[in-house]
């Protein structure tokens, strides 16, 4: 009795995982091998056409490149503007402190749709941006800020800037403010205790924070697909517009299994790197 | 001083989209003209008039509290178990249970559709609220195991020495005990139901769709100031919501550390 | 309010040494009975096993007539008090005290009987609609013995109890306790570490160490008559003298890989040239001069070692005394113990 009462509390939970993680995943795995007859037929089978055929296109690639650039760009992006928040949010020691971090996670709890459109106003055509540049005559014409890859990086960046903020508070757990006190008595300027104490403490927050803002950047949909206006192209979107627009679920399969392994492997290559460095 | 100023635009980053849906939403244009010629509300009475997004709207409000309340039923005695129970393999299987929040959400979503879709489950509440389970799921274990964790120690064995038996114990120490973390985690399963689009584009059916995905679907055909309506809803559903747990347990407690 | 029996306890954490190794125990009925041991010593997990709260690997626990051995935890009636004190914070002091009576479903009426008479035994009137984080160290050790004894338990267990009070509100607590615990003549089982708070409060005191009882006895006989060199070391300042050796001891000459054994307050101090009495003897110098409280230490190295004598801070002996000044010690064959090295 007392050995099966871990084993009846995790079941329900244990079987819900399985069907709506391990069996869909595994299920991708097998249709990427099934045979796509067109116009949504598909022929059981274990064929590794649907492969072939992906990875002779070259638009493949294109889409390979596209993704790991936004990715790359993004997560950069969302690193760098993330990090003064997070310090912030780590030493201060205002009243207001649990406000200001509900603020820096807030992204979080409304639908990226919502803030899709949020986007839309500030940067769109006749947006807050554009009306400001003409109104000050600085442009003679509203600078396209939306609908292309501009967009796209500004709105996905500030979509996973909330996850790098969490990663990188909870990476800051070694940075000890009597360090850095102790640098400053020991003469250096503030912004030599930044660079030569507060920054190296902080690599491995920053490589946390790197490293999952690149891997949601990397599989994200919404915001390339919204903002983009379908003239940005990544993994992301052509594995639904296979899936849904041109019902190759092979072909779908097959890419989805694709970006999930790059994925893996960025995770794995972290871990491997983080590990290394730690020994 | 430079460091103040880049935090406070690094907010302003971070905050533009949601402050500025605000403006327009209560613009009196047609298009999301900025600055907005003029005031009105006539969005928000189009948005309310929007027989298919009011719909939507309940049908997620519905769905969102199935999928809570299933969450936590599924969710909670799971993470008791890894975080109070000793047995092998514990650290795997809260790996696997929160594996889910690592991997793309897309991929979890076209996997479902291609199990679901044989099975008839495609566009129905049952398929549904299990394919939200993928995304609320792992968190409420997540949640709930750090909160069991985190309980002082002594106070189980406590209650049993005064003769409480484990289901006492349970329901009278362990769950009150625990009752900031579950408040927390019920809400945010609620929002990321409620908001949750990804999985949901790929198996809504015409007749059961979800507010993000007709919402989706209306910013894809056209850009006029009731989505930015419709934003300000779900933000202040959003805040009301982060406002009910700040004031039943302090919500802040649970993001920041 | 029964006697307790502890046959061959013994419990293992993984791979470790037994943390409780084949202990054997006995508390008679209404005894106040102290589980005195060094920290690690396995006195936690003893009373854990008393209470049900950790199986036992081998060996029988009766209390009573009763084996409660395989008794589950919330059947035994069993008080415990926790080092932690273990209260309830989201109960106040009422809640906390009458949870026991409300899990054995005493009715309403009584159970607020009983709890304003825990309340009252444990001086905490006035305090009962307090939360636990709004109560002082003290006050929150009396709500965790008041908890522990309302619902009137055939044993109660107290775990280090007093450790994280401060020492005057410990010395007051630990007579409160022993008023409380005779009072309601319940067998209780003390643990703690601390040897001033077992010989003092404790009718018996049991010296525990590396998971074995090492001797039971009043604090008198564990004082003067330690059975092994352990006890002697633990309780009390004791000063050694390793053999082969010119000392006589209680059982005779001291010889090789044998340890003498003599507290320091028996051992008196010699100025110089003053003839030695007793038939122990050595000469040194002197080291060091410790105060401890009323009485003052002279350390001195002597052939046979370091050796300690105390004498009372208000004796002439040890003015004008400096370190480096020769001295004589002396002290007597029956204060002088004997165990294998
Ligand atoms: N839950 C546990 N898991 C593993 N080892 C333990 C556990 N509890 C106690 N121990 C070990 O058992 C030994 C005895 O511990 P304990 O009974 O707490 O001693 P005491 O209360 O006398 O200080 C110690 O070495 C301790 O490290
Ligand atoms: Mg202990």
């Amino acid at each position: 009795m007392k050995g099966a009462l871990p084993f009846l509390l995790l079941a329900p939970a244990l079987l819900a995982l399985v069907a709506v993680f391990v069996v869909p995943i595994a299920t991708i795995g097998r249709i990427a091998l099934y045979v796509s007859e067109g116009s949504g037929a598909m022929r059981e089978a274990v064929a590794l056409d649907t492969f072939r055929t992906l990875f002779a296109d070259s638009f493949t690639w294109e889409l390979t490149r596209n993704s790991a650039h936004l990715a790359l760009l993004c997560a950069s992006l969302a690193t760098l503007i993330a990090y003064p928040i997070a310090l912030f949010l780590f030493r201060t020691e205002s009243r207001f402190r649990p406000l200001l971090a509900i603020l820096a996670v807030a992204p979080l709890l409304v639908s990226s749709v919502v803030r899709v459109v949020g986007w839309l106003v500030v940067l769109g055509d006749q947006g807050l941006i554009n009306a400001a540049l003409l109104s000050l005559g600085l442009v003679d014409r509203a600078v396209p800020l939306i609908n292309n890859w501009t967009g796209v990086v500004i709105g996905l960046t500030e979509s996973v800037m909330p996850y790098v903020i969490l990663s990188l508070l909870a990476g800051f757990g070694r940075l000890d403010r009597t360090v850095e006190e102790a640098a400053a008595t020991l003469g250096a300027p503030p912004w030599r205790v930044f660079l030569r104490v507060t920054l190296p403490l902080s690599l491995p927050a920053i490589a946390l924070g790197w490293l999952i803002g690149f891997v949601l950047s990397f599989s994200a949909f919404v915001s390339p697909k919204l903002l983009g206006g379908g003239r940005v192209f990544v993994l992301a979107t052509e594995i639904y517009d296979l899936a849904m627009q041109a019902v190759d679920w092979p072909a779908a399969a097959a890419m989805a299994l694709y970006a999930l392994s790059l994925t893996l492997l960025v995770l794995a290559a972290y871990t491997v790197l983080t590990r290394r460095v730690a020994a | 001083m430079i460091f103040r100023a880049l935090v406070i635009a690094a907010y302003g980053f971070l905050l533009a989209p949601a402050i500025f849906v605000v403006a327009i939403a209560f613009s009196s244009d047609r298009f999301l003209t900025f600055p907005p010629p003029g005031l009105s509300l006539r969005w928000f009475a189009t948005l309310f008039e929007h027989e298919q997004m009011m719909a939507a709207m309940q049908r997620s409000a519905i769905l969102a509290a199935i999928v809570t309340t299933l969450s936590l039923a599924i969710g909670v005695p799971a993470a008791y178990a890894i975080a109070r129970l000793r047995f092998p393999g514990r650290g795997a299987i809260f790996a696997a249970l929160t594996a889910p929040l690592l991997l793309p959400t897309l991929v979890v979503g076209l996997g479902i559709l291609l199990v679901f879709f044989p099975y008839g489950l495609a566009g129905t509440w049952p398929g549904l609220a299990l394919a939200h389970l993928a995304v609320t799921l792992p968190l409420v274990v997540r949640i709930m195991t750090t909160a069991f964790a985190t309980l002082p120690p002594d106070l189980e064995d406590a209650a049993a020495t005064l003769g409480a038996t484990p289901l006492k114990v349970a329901f009278r120490i362990t769950l009150p005990l625990a009752l900031p973390g579950l408040i927390a985690a019920a809400a945010l399963s609620f929002l990321i139901s409620f908001d949750e689009v990804v999985i949901s584009l790929f198996i809504v059916g015409p007749r059961l769709s979800t507010l993000p995905v007709e919402m989706y679907r209306y910013v894809e055909g056209h850009t006029d100031p009731m989505v930015a309506a419709l934003a300000v809803v779900l933000i202040l559903l959003s805040i009301s919501v982060v406002l009910l747990v700040e004031r039943l347990v302090g919500f802040t407690r649970t993001v920041s550390k | 309010m029964a006697r307790l029996a502890l046959e061959g306890l013994t419990k293992a954490y993984g791979t470790a040494p037994p943390a409780v190794d084949g202990l054997t125990l006995e508390a008679e009925e209404g005894e106040f009975l102290a589980l005195l041991g060094p920290s690690g010593c396995g006195k936690t997990t003893t009373l854990r096993m008393v209470a049900g709260l950790v199986p036992a690997d081998r060996g029988r626990i009766r209390l009573g007539e009763e084996d409660i051995t395989a008794a589950p935890v919330h059947t035994r009636g069993i008080g415990l008090v926790f080092q932690s004190y273990a209260l309830f914070p989201h109960m106040d002091a009422v809640g906390n005290i009458g949870f026991g009576l409300e899990m054995q479903g005493v009715p309403k009426a009584e159970r607020q009987a009983r709890v304003a008479e825990a309340l009252r035994l444990t001086r905490l009137e006035g305090l009962g609609h307090r939360r636990p984080r709004e109560l002082s160290g003290g006050q929150q050790q009396r709500v965790a013995l008041a908890r522990a004894i309302a619902i009137r338990p055939r044993l109660l267990l107290l775990d280090e109890c007093l450790s994280n009070l401060d020492a005057k509100l410990r010395e007051e607590m630990r007579g409160e306790i022993r008023d409380i615990q005779r009072a309601s003549a319940t067998t209780a089982l003390f643990v703690t570490h601390d040897q001033t708070e077992a010989l003092s409060i404790c009718d018996t005191v049991a010296v525990m160490h590396r998971g074995r009882i090492e001797q039971r006895g009043t604090p008198e006989e564990i004082y003067e008559r330690p059975a092994t060199r352990f006890v002697a070391s633990f309780i009390g300042r004791m000063n050694a003298i390793d053999g082969p050796a010119p000392v006589m001891t209680r059982e005779g000459p001291l010889g090789a890989g044998e340890t003498a054994m003599v507290r320091p307050h028996r051992v008196r101090l010699l100025r110089e040239g003053a003839a030695a009495e007793g038939d122990n003897a050595a000469s040194g110098t002197v080291r060091r001069i410790t105060y401890i409280g009323d009485i003052v230490q002279v350390q001195a190295a002597t052939p046979l070692g370091p050796l300690a004598a105390e004498v009372s801070g208000a004796s002439p002996l040890w003015r004008g005394l400096d370190v480096g000044a020769p001295v004589g010690l002396a002290w007597s064959s029956s204060d002088t113990l004997r165990f294998p090295a």
